[in-house]
């Protein structure tokens, strides 16, 4: 991923785990968080925010009457109004509702790729604590690997290759958000293997797999998916950042990277054009940093 | 410690010499070559090749060979630090490497001491200041620094301050003016990441034992802060700070393109464009190694910073 | 990939504003000419390669330009071919031999001096190179030798007639270096290491970064085209580049450079609307960039059904949207600059219903629910363009095309690549593609509409023959009148036939502040900076 994810992860990741946020029970943890929301109008505006980006990922066609790819060139690079609220691009096209279905592209791609950085680093990190020795060795040299090799440069390599498409960048910022998991979930199983519960079961004669089902995972998800959270945002700019550099989403479904770049001509003459897909962009990350942080801080409601 | 560094530089290689292997990999399985690129006439957005004209260029650079021997050449030539010729321009990529190398070494060091400046500003701003809603308004700002795409940032920053108020020249390099603006897009999201994780440490650090009987004992708040609490919260932006300069390298892909300016950042943009497939190699060696040598750095100087810690050989 | 689509760039912004010259080059007149001082320039591209034989790109050809002479020149308004290091020539009857005579007071800048036995190696260099000097050694196609006739004459033999040769060596993938220079290393010829006889020699080139200029004192020879036949009035010039047009157009009204090519279409009326900046535009020979159906596609073989798509293509809207209106309508298969330009906008227009009509007649009668049309056998008309996306603008092409269409019931679906495959153009992918070509001669129609290169011709592997036959026709007619006869034909029986599909005519752009005097363009809208002065 560019800069500001790998970093705003690792920082997290330095300071966020092994708190034993693991032992603070379900219920407290999402009564305390009621109140926390309640309390900060701030975390309030991004829940009820981030509600709304979830209706627009589902029902986009409720929240944006017209059609994001219908062009009008008649009625190009009309300035904000009634008719169209963040008025329209050189094409014509509304770009409120290219926005709403912006801001879906962006946000199911940057869930997939943190999903998929965070299925696969469970799985290294998980395999690299428990199993130690030479496999934790090796492990680890590959995860070094990715995090040596400039993110963006693999991404732009892995679109290359793979085409485009928002699953296709999805994958590539991914594949470049595997390291941070598998680090911080190495960690947490470390942690965990040398609390006396674990032991307890190991020599209580549980098998390998049960005891990671059962004791190791359980324990260390909490620190992950706080960490995954606040991935989500990073993934959104490192999205856009790929779809600004022209390896984006296949055309011509909007996305906000593709939306400012394609309006940086006209910032001079219709300011709208870029304005919006970038403010769309600060919001989504703002929105789910600032939940990430209140979950880190509370614990992990379910 | 010499045995530390050993170690350390020994792994280094390692993982420097695997990067290089995969990106080898990598850039083997991107469809289409370099010969493509260069054999297309004006045809546009379109393209495609005479197959006996492509072959006999693919001849030219060496590109027919099996795969295993292109990589033991290349290996055995990066070992030497010989990057080859490249493809698009048949300069030495040495030579192109060294010419980029400066324009972006200037910003990224512009944009780092942007960072450390501002974000240390911003922490203890955020964490000292006397009212409650100043704070949050300081590391607010610092939050919303950190979202805002940089690509978005640089386009905002060129038009207002360079095209509108004509504060800052619009290009070049070179001289100090110019160097603002991408500088500061550049180093935005980490003057925010920094500042908060700066802040953090620093209300921990205040409300340690140490820094509190500090303030019995007479020292004035914002001493405390510096002598103590600055000084423990540094561990942690340190290891921020050492791979903020790996990302950086990255971060300037998209501020040059912006920006316009020479670099590394317009390099790479290139030479993945134009499959300069030597010139990406050696930016993967770069990038690896400038990330090996910097978090080397970094964790010498902890034990100096914190005598609590001690360096040992994995 | 990068090289290619900035060339593209390059031309593919302009417009009708400032001092545009109809014809082809512009022109831009203050004052008195003024000596002295370094004129910077922003490149939207800096070329990778300064050896414009080896590069088909405009900015390589735009370098070579200043650095190296042709030995003909052509005429931007009417496409005549003028002498310039040759002072006359004759061509046989059979168009296979071309005798050119020489100027005697030439010389390269190390010294050597320009004749006849340079003339020789130069061409006998170009078969050399091959393949690497891509456009060169097919202009040269079926070449036999070059026969020093005296140490001012040579001729030019050809196993076969050759037409468009004489106005190839007005093209800068024909120039001339000093013979000493031609045995140089390829890469080493790209990175600049040749002597010429140009206005300008090369103080500094970083590829793809900036080019630095310095004018010969004794430059002596300059193209007719040139009101200044001495020294360039400019000591040096600094070209840099400057990619995003934004920035670029920023420079200029900042003061940074004096002169900016590629003005953005987005803002081009902005800078000619600037008190102090001028914009000058002229129009590329060339053909009219055109959707070309491929002959691969199955729902493409009907002639009716491509020329549908051409009727339900409203090229005004996309002008105007997409190019702000600063390129012009394509009324033709070439540009209006293009000296065998026929007038062809009773067939190249706008009318969805005759449309529909001819669809219906293709038999794709039936409208489905979607929206698409069908034909007997149920088989909906869904059209594919695969593309490189790295021209934002092509894709806001396609993207308003795809919706056009769909108003007369064809889906059109887009399939952005980051590289294209590695094929022949029968092997294309999809049903269509876009295609450009410059060249001031008919010449372009053979290389575009013929089926005879694998890399060039849209035809190839599925050749019309009867195109074919009146396209060779071109390459053994030299009487003016007779050539362009053929290529009228052409012209009609392309658009006939539904083989081109064109859409607009690229204009290119410059802007300049007002302290630049002298600026003038050649046929190809490169700019001529031994010309260019700067007010003090």
């Amino acid at each position: 991923m560019v800069t500001e994810t790998e970093v705003a992860g690792e920082a997290t990741s330095t300071s966020g785990t092994g708190t034993g946020t693991g032992t603070v029970s379900k219920t407290g943890a999402a009564r305390g968080w009621a109140r926390r929301v309640g309390r900060r109008p701030g975390l309030l505006l991004a829940v009820l925010y981030l509600v709304l980006v979830l209706g627009w990922t589902v029902a986009p066609g409720l929240f944006a009457g017209q059609d994001p790819l219908f062009t009008d060139p008649a009625s190009g690079l009309v300035p904000p109004g009634a008719e169209h609220w963040f008025g329209t691009d050189n094409l014509g096209r509304d770009i409120y509702a290219r926005v709403v279905h912006g801001t879906r592209v962006s946000l199911v791609a940057g869930l997939l790729a943190v999903g998929l950085a965070l299925a696969v680093g469970v799985l290294l990190g998980t395999l690299a604590g428990y199993l130690g020795g030479w496999l934790d060795q090796l492990l680890m040299r590959v995860v070094e690997v990715l995090v040596v090799i400039p993110g963006l440069l693999l991404s732009l390599a892995v679109v290359s290759i793979l085409g485009f498409g928002t699953t296709n960048v999805a994958i590539a910022v991914g594949i470049a958000g595997i390291p941070n998991f598998a680090r911080v979930v190495r960690a947490e199983v470390l942690r965990i293997r040398g609390s006396a519960y674990v032991r307890a079961a190991v020599a209580g004669g549980s098998r390998t797999p049960a005891i990671l089902r059962r004791h190791v995972l359980p324990n260390a998800s909490p620190p992950v998916l706080v960490l995954a959270a606040l991935d989500v945002g990073g993934a959104v700019l490192s999205i856009s950042a790929l779809s600004f550099l022209g390896y984006g989403a296949a055309p011509p479904a909007p996305e906000l990277g593709a939306m400012v770049s394609a309006g940086r001509d006209y910032l001079t003459t219709a300011w709208w054009v870029t304005t919006f897909p970038g403010l769309a962009i600060a919001l989504v990350v703002l929105a789910t940093s600032r939940v990430a942080r209140a979950l880190e801080r509370t614990g992990v409601p379910s | 410690m010499i045995r530390y560094v050993l170690v350390r530089l020994g792994n280094g290689l390692f993982v420097l010499w695997a990067a290089l292997t995969v990106s080898f990999l990598v850039l083997h399985l991107v469809p289409g070559d370099p010969v493509s690129v260069m054999l297309r006439g004006n045809g546009g957005e379109a393209s495609s090749v005479d197959p006996a004209a492509a072959d006999a260029l693919r001849a030219e650079l060496g590109l027919d060979r099996p795969v295993h021997e292109q990589y033991l050449d290349f290996v055995w030539r990066a070992a030497r630090l010989d990057f080859g010729t490249s493809f698009t321009t048949g300069d030495e990529v040495r030579a192109v490497l060294g010419r980029s190398l400066g324009p972006t070494l200037e910003l990224a060091a512009a944009a780092l001491l942007l960072t450390l400046v501002l974000g240390v500003a911003a922490a203890v701003a955020g964490t000292l200041l006397p009212k409650a809603p100043l704070r949050s308004a300081v590391l607010s700002a610092t939050v919303v620094g950190n979202a805002v795409p940089s690509f978005w940032t640089g386009i905002v920053l060129l038009q207002v301050f360079s095209f509108g108020l004509g504060w800052f020249p619009a290009y070049g390099a070179g001289d100090l003016g110019q160097l603002v603006l991408p500088a500061f897009a550049l180093a935005l999201p980490g003057i925010g990441t920094l500042a908060q994780v700066l802040s953090r440490s620093l209300r921990t650090a205040l409300a340690d034992p140490y820094v509190r009987t500090a303030r019995a004992k007479g020292a004035s708040r914002l001493r405390a802060t510096t002598a103590h609490a600055l000084r423990n919260a540094a561990i942690p932006a340190m290891t921020l700070f050492g791979l903020m300069v790996g990302g950086i390298v990255a971060g300037a892909v998209i501020t040059e393109t912006v920006f316009s300016r020479p670099g590394l950042g317009t390099l790479t943009a290139n030479a993945i464009g134009g499959h300069d497939f030597p010139v990406i190699r050696a930016l993967v060696f770069l990038a690896g190694a400038l990330y090996v040598l910097v978090n080397l750095a970094v964790d010498l100087v902890y034990p100096k910073v914190d005598p609590r810690i001690v360096l040992r050989a994995a | 990939m990068l090289a290619v689509s900035f060339a593209v760039l390059l031309t593919a912004c302009g417009g009708g504003s400032g001092g545009g010259g109809g014809g082809g080059a512009a022109t831009a007149d203050a004052g008195e000419p003024v000596d002295g001082g370094t004129l910077r320039y922003a490149f939207n591209a800096a070329p990778d390669c300064v050896d414009s034989r080896q590069r088909p790109q405009l900015n390589s050809r735009m370098i070579g330009r200043q650095l190296a002479d042709t030995l003909t020149e052509q005429d931007p308004e009417t496409g005549e071919i003028l002498p310039w290091l040759a002072t006359s020539w004759e061509v046989s009857d059979d168009v296979t031999r071309f005798t050119f005579h020489l100027r005697d007071d030439v010389t390269f800048s190390d010294g050597a001096a320009f004749d006849a036995e340079a003339v020789q190696a130069n061409f006998d260099a170009i078969i050399e190179l091959g393949v690497q000097a891509p456009q060169g050694f097919s202009f040269l196609a079926g070449y036999q030798e070059t026969v020093v006739e005296d140490a001012y004459t040579a001729t030019v033999v050809f196993e076969e007639a050759n037409a468009q040769f004489l106005q190839a060596t007005a093209t800068q993938s024909l120039v001339q270096y000093s013979p000493a220079s031609l045995g140089n290393d390829p890469a080493d010829l790209c990175l600049g290491d040749f002597a010429a006889s140009g206005p300008f020699t090369l103080d500094e080139f970083t590829p793809e970064t900036s080019v630095r200029l310095v004018r010969r004192d004794d430059y002596a020879w300059a193209s007719p085209l040139a009101e200044n036949q001495g020294a360039a009035h400019v000591e040096a010039v600094q070209l840099d580049a400057i990619p995003e047009g934004s920035v670029r157009q920023g420079a200029l009204t900042s003061g940074q450079v004096d002169l900016i090519e590629a003005v953005q279409p987005a803002t081009q009326a902005q800078l000619a609307d600037t008190p102090g900046f001028t914009v000058a535009t002229s129009a590329l020979p060339a053909i009219a960039i055109p959707y070309i159906p491929l002959p691969s596609s199955p729902r493409l073989r009907d002639a009716e059904t491509r020329r549908a798509l051409s009727l339900a293509l409203d090229r005004d809207a996309i002008v105007g949207a997409v190019y702000n209106g600063v390129h012009a309508t394509a009324t033709g298969v070439l540009t209006t600059a293009n000296p065998g330009y026929l007038d062809q906008s009773d067939e190249v227009r706008y009318d969805p219903e005759a449309a529909a009509g001819l669809l219906d007649r293709a038999g794709w009668d039936t409208v489905g629910d979607d929206g698409i049309r069908r034909n007997a056998d149920g088989e909906r008309l869904s059209l594919t363009i695969t593309y490189e996306s790295t021209d934002p603008l092509a894709e806001q092409q396609h993207q308003l095309v795809q919706q056009q269409w769909a108003e007369v019931g064809i889906e059109l679906g887009l399939d952005p690549v980051a590289t294209f495959p590695d094929v022949t153009i029968d092997e294309y992918p999809g049903d269509l593609t876009t295609w450009s070509q410059t060249r001031g001669d008919v010449d372009v129609l053979r290389l575009v509409y013929s089926s005879f290169d694998p890399a060039y011709s849209m035809r190839y592997g599925n050749p019309d023959e009867e195109l074919n036959e009146l396209l060779n026709a071109l390459q053994t007619t030299v009487d003016p009148e007779e050539r362009g006869a053929i290529a009228d034909q052409a012209q009609r029986l392309i658009i006939e036939r539904g083989y081109a599909i064109p859409v607009y005519d690229r204009v290119s752009a410059y802007g300049f502040d007002d302290g630049v005097g002298g600026f003038r363009t050649d046929l190809e809208a490169k700019p001529l900076l031994n010309e260019v002065w700067l007010a003090p």
